[in-house]
């Protein structure tokens, strides 16, 4: 055999053997390799996320409290970790809701689907009893049938000359039995939970070095760390949030120097559907399940203190197998950003010089137990909370096997925005530095936002107990669930004794922001002329629209038009104006109006109830009651796994109704076991029969989606298309779907072999010619 | 007659050839084996890189995180001046910088009394506390420097908290001090501003009154 023609016979005998070996391993050969042609497509639907079924292993929820997406992920703080690190390492979500206002009613509703009432909307400011029996829960018809299908409807509300909408302290916070949370239904899908909170059961006191176990014995010593005495029951002993507080506790509701955790900031206590029900002689009802993996819904093994040695995040991680599938943990008073100042340990002191975190000192994994060398809170005491956890988190076996942490808030506080301050000046730099607030952003402080159908939408079910019911004049009598917390309104309920006026409002719930309606104010600075409709004010803010305008040569019955303030500007000295603002004078059909004459300062009225107007008020002509207040506003959200391009940006509306629906689908909970009926659906099934509780049921509604989960295959390039909400997954022969560091050392392994092979034969053939 | 031995007269011939061919085919199938190894061990876990802060008993982080976002970094300390006041956040410090002087100022707060009470009142008493260090020249001290603004524009004043012990009108190099200031104000949100000649602002502080 000529020499010269071996390499020919070589790259034949690789080639020979290279087919036979792909052959014998099974692995589809690329059409340019061999002739066979592709099988038949077997479109393979993976769930609506656009993840395989089982992909995700484990999901981390850290839930901060009270910013705006304006106040956090846009550079007005320079809270580096939050703002610039944590979006570079994930998927930012600009546009996603808070369910309501304030706390409470966000975090019943992430883990339920239920919509607020006045009690949960206020943080269970009065008493922790319970909302009603299972009985009220609207069980008639379906989803198709009734809008609230499913929701807790508050007995409260039938005492009410509305029929809805019953005032703080008539509601009830906890739920009956039949009230289903995620967590139920992870116990019947055979997944695994935990739920994290710093503080509970102890603290580490002010001036003191070391945590130290129940420092306030009887301040969450309820079943599922609920507030009060573990004698608290919500049927026939309910908690008293406010008054007789027992020994050493000063509040249930905020955080007290040697214990930092609030109940109402934790779901697992306000339903009974986790905590039984019990009567006056012991217990009634039991949860609707228990844990697969065996305890109870309330044991140490399921709530636990976030830096316990033995039951902890830090000891939990060590292990994929001792990680839950999912772990919801919420920090303290002080680390979710709530307190501005913190009443107790803040993790200052947790950090080296350098400024990373120190693991080891004084007690390893346990920040608490430094002593703190400040009390900042805010999103500074956030972000040393992040800092030192999530380095924790993504360097454990279970992130790494599958893992995805998700740190949003609860609902949005508006920003420093109604003037325009809230800009920043440290905008060169971070994945949003494109995202310039505005005006518009204090607005959006009380909306609603999700997608529905492929459609993003400003609103979301208000329920059955928190509706937007208005009067014959337009006025608003019910809050919503935006409880009108940031927007002024016109006054209703100006006379509450010896009746109410009007007859079917409900005191003490329709207000205007910050408390009051707006009275009468001067804006000595504002200027204008007969050649323009738009007069320059730099004290004008969004909710001042509809205000009755006077002044000299202000036309009759005009009204303050569209607000604009446009900023920021940076004031040099301390009287200057921190944006430029102006307004358009309408008339009260909201047509542009002229002044007459130049401008030199305008009086803008007081706002009144128009059917009962008190001397110098103005009804507002302008006023939408359906608009604004509809929700908790834009909060942002931030997600980080291996199923997500890092550096990425979603712009799709998701609320907290959203992220039910995806952790659901995530976990395939409606796979579960538990289908004994509810007064409304199964803790498997939900109320679609797809796993969906409450809200979550929404139809059309769309969870997280290829938009968030942009690296379906985990890195992975891989087919796929999108099929309405769902991804369906080519078919792919096995070599497409190799990855490279596998596929070429088993080509080099074949042209290997063949390489012997074609040897052994040259040698054997030698060996015959010898 | 062992190989070795039958193999051995003829190194230098075609023989000789085809045991050196065979030496290499071999080490070459080897070596790859070995390369089909580590890369199915790659497969199982992913790379690490080095952890920036390696937690205990953990493995480091994994390979998709961009790298240059596992190495922490502290709260950025704002450079404020006349030309440019910075705005950041309470708790922050700032440096700012005049023509005569430059101090390291904080301003933490506010502190609220009456949290999580059912009824909430529109407005409250605030607390703020300002640190300064650092300085490298006379730094005026005065209540009256500061001003807070609250989102619809109104100016608080704050002052001295009563029986506080009052600081020093100058700060100096070398010097460190921590004062109160207090003022009623609307809760939501304000920004708390520092101008150390009355006038011309240099630093401003994003802050809630936060009383739930």
């Amino acid at each position: 055999m000529p020499i010269s023609r071996a390499p020919h016979r070589l790259l034949r005998a690789a080639t020979g053997c290279a087919v036979g070996v792909l052959a014998l391993v099974g692995v589809g050969v690329p059409v340019s390799i061999a002739s066979a042609a592709p099988a038949p497509p077997q479109a393979v639907t993976i769930s609506s996320t656009g993840l395989k079924p089982g992909a995700i292993k484990h999901v981390w929820l850290i839930i901060l409290e009270n910013k705006s997406f304006d106040a956090t992920f846009t550079g007005l703080n320079q809270n580096s970790y939050l703002w610039k690190t944590l979006p570079a390492q994930g998927v930012l979500l600009k546009n996603y809701y808070g369910t309501g206002h304030s706390s409470q009613d966000n975090y019943l509703a992430m883990v339920s689907g239920q919509a607020p009432n006045e009690d949960t909307q206020e943080d269970c400011a009065i008493s922790d009893k319970l909302i009603g029996p299972n009985s009220d829960i609207v069980s008639k018809g379906n989803l198709r049938t009734d809008a609230n299908f499913g929701q807790m409807d508050s007995p409260a509300n039938a005492s009410q000359p509305s029929g809805a909408n019953a005032p703080l302290g008539q509601n009830g916070c906890t739920y009956p039995t039949d009230v289903p949370t995620l967590f139920n239904q992870l116990n019947a899908a055979g997944e695994s939970w935990k739920g994290y909170a710093q503080d509970i059961g102890g603290a580490q006191t002010p001036g003191s070095t070391s945590f130290v176990p129940d420092t306030v014995p009887n301040r969450e010593a309820a079943t599922c760390a609920g507030p009060g005495t573990a004698a608290n029951n919500p049927d026939t002993n309910p908690t008293s949030m406010s008054s007789n507080f027992p020994a050493g506790v000063t509040t249930f509701t905020s955080a007290q120097a040697n214990d930092q955790y609030v109940a109402k900031h934790f779901p697992f206590p306000w339903f009974e559907g986790l905590t039984g029900a019990v009567n006056a002689s012991g217990p009634d009802t039991p949860p609707l399940n228990e844990p697969s993996n065996g305890g109870t819904n309330c044991d140490a093994n399921h709530i636990a203190n976030l830096d316990s040695p033995t039951v902890g995040l830090v000891h939990d991680l060590q292990s994929a197998a001792t990680t839950p599938a999912f772990s919801w943990i919420t920090p303290n008073n002080c680390s979710d950003a709530h307190d501005a100042v913190c009443h107790g340990n803040n993790l200052s002191g947790a950090f080296n010089s350098n400024g990373t975190p120190n693991y080891n000192s004084p007690t390893p994994f346990d920040p608490e137990t430094t002593s703190p060398v400040n009390f900042t809170g805010g999103l500074y005491a956030s972000d040393l909370f992040l800092e030192y956890y999530i380095p924790l988190i993504e360097q454990s076996p279970a992130f790494k096997q599958g893992g995805l942490i998700d740190v949003t808030f609860d609902e949005a506080f508006p920003a420093f925005t109604y003037t325009g301050n809230s800009f920043n000046n440290a905008n060169d730099f971070g994945p949003t530095s494109s995202d310039q607030p505005n005006f518009t952003s204090s607005i959006i402080s009380d909306t609603a936002g999700e997608n529905l159908f492929g459609r993003n939408v400003h609103f979301e079910p208000t329920g059955p107990n928190s509706t937007l019911g208005t009067n014959a004049q337009g006025d608003q009598l019910y809050p919503g669930p935006g409880n009108n917390a940031f927007v002024d309104r016109p006054p209703v309920c100006t006379q509450t004794t010896p009746a109410l006026v009007p007859a079917d409002c409900v005191p003490g719930i329709v207000r205007g922001g910050a408390g009051s309606p707006p009275g009468a104010r001067t804006d000595a600075g504002a200027t204008g002329s007969s050649a323009s409709n738009v007069i320059a004010d730099n004290s004008i803010v969004a909710d001042d629209t509809g205000r009755q305008v006077t002044g000299t040569n202000i036309p009759a019955n005009s009204f303050v038009g569209a607000v604009s303030d446009i900023g920021p500007n940076f004031p040099t000295t301390s009287s200057g104006a921190a944006d430029t603002g102006s307004f358009q004078l309408v008339d009260q059909n909201g047509n542009a109006a002229d002044p007459t004459g130049p401008v030199s300062g305008i009086t803008l009225s007081a706002e009144g109830d128009p059917s009962d107007l008190a001397a110098g008020q103005t009804p507002d002509p302008l006023f939408n009651a359906t608009l604004p207040t509809t929700g908790g506003g834009d909060t942002g959200s931030v997600l980080i796994s291996p199923f997500i391009r890092p550096g990425t940006v979603s712009d799709v509306y998701y609320n907290h109704y959203s992220w039910l629906a995806t952790m659901e689908d995530i976990f395939n909970v409606k796979s579960g076991h538990d289908r004994t009926k509810l007064a409304a659906g199964t803790v498997s099934g939900g109320l679609d029969g797809q796993g969906h509780l409450g809200y979550a049921a929404q139809p059309g509604l769309r969870p997280f989606g290829l938009d968030v989960f942009n690296n379906p295959f985990g890195g992975r390039p891989g087919p796929f298309q999108l099929d309405a909400f769902n991804v369906v997954q080519l078919p792919q022969p096995l070599w497409q779907r190799m990855s490279l560091a596998v596929a070429t050392p088993l080509l080099a392994l074949t042209a290997g072999a063949g390489y012997l092979w074609y040897l052994r034969r040259r040698r054997t053939a030698l060996s015959g010619r010898s | 007659m062992s190989s070795l031995v039958r193999n051995a007269p003829a190194r230098s011939g075609p023989a000789s050839a085809i045991t050196a061919e065979v030496r290499v085919g071999r080490l070459a199938a080897f070596v790859m084996l070995i390369l089909v190894v580590l890369a199915l061990a790659g497969c199982g876990s992913a790379p690490h890189h080095p952890a920036a802060s390696k937690a205990k008993h953990f493995g480091g982080y994994p390979s998709f995180l961009p790298r240059n976002t596992l190495n922490y970094h502290s709260d950025t300390v704002l450079t404020g001046t006349v030309q440019r006041p910075a705005l950041t956040s309470q708790g922050d410090g700032v440096e700012v910088k005049t023509p005569a002087w430059s101090v390291l100022i904080t301003v933490t707060g506010p502190q609220v009394p009456g949290e999580g009470l059912p009824y909430q009142a529109p407005t409250t008493t605030c607390t703020w506390v300002v640190t300064m260090s650092d300085a490298t020249g006379s730094v005026p001290v005065s209540p009256s420097d500061f001003s807070s603004i609250d989102d619809f524009n109104h100016v608080y004043w704050p002052t001295f908290v009563a029986g506080q012990p009052q600081p020093p009108k100058i700060l100096r190099p070398g010097m460190k001090l921590s004062f109160e200031l207090r003022a009623v104000e609307a809760i939501g949100e304000g920004l708390m501003r520092w101008a150390p000649d009355g006038n011309n602002i240099v630093a401003k502080w994003d802050f809630v009154v936060e009383n739930d």
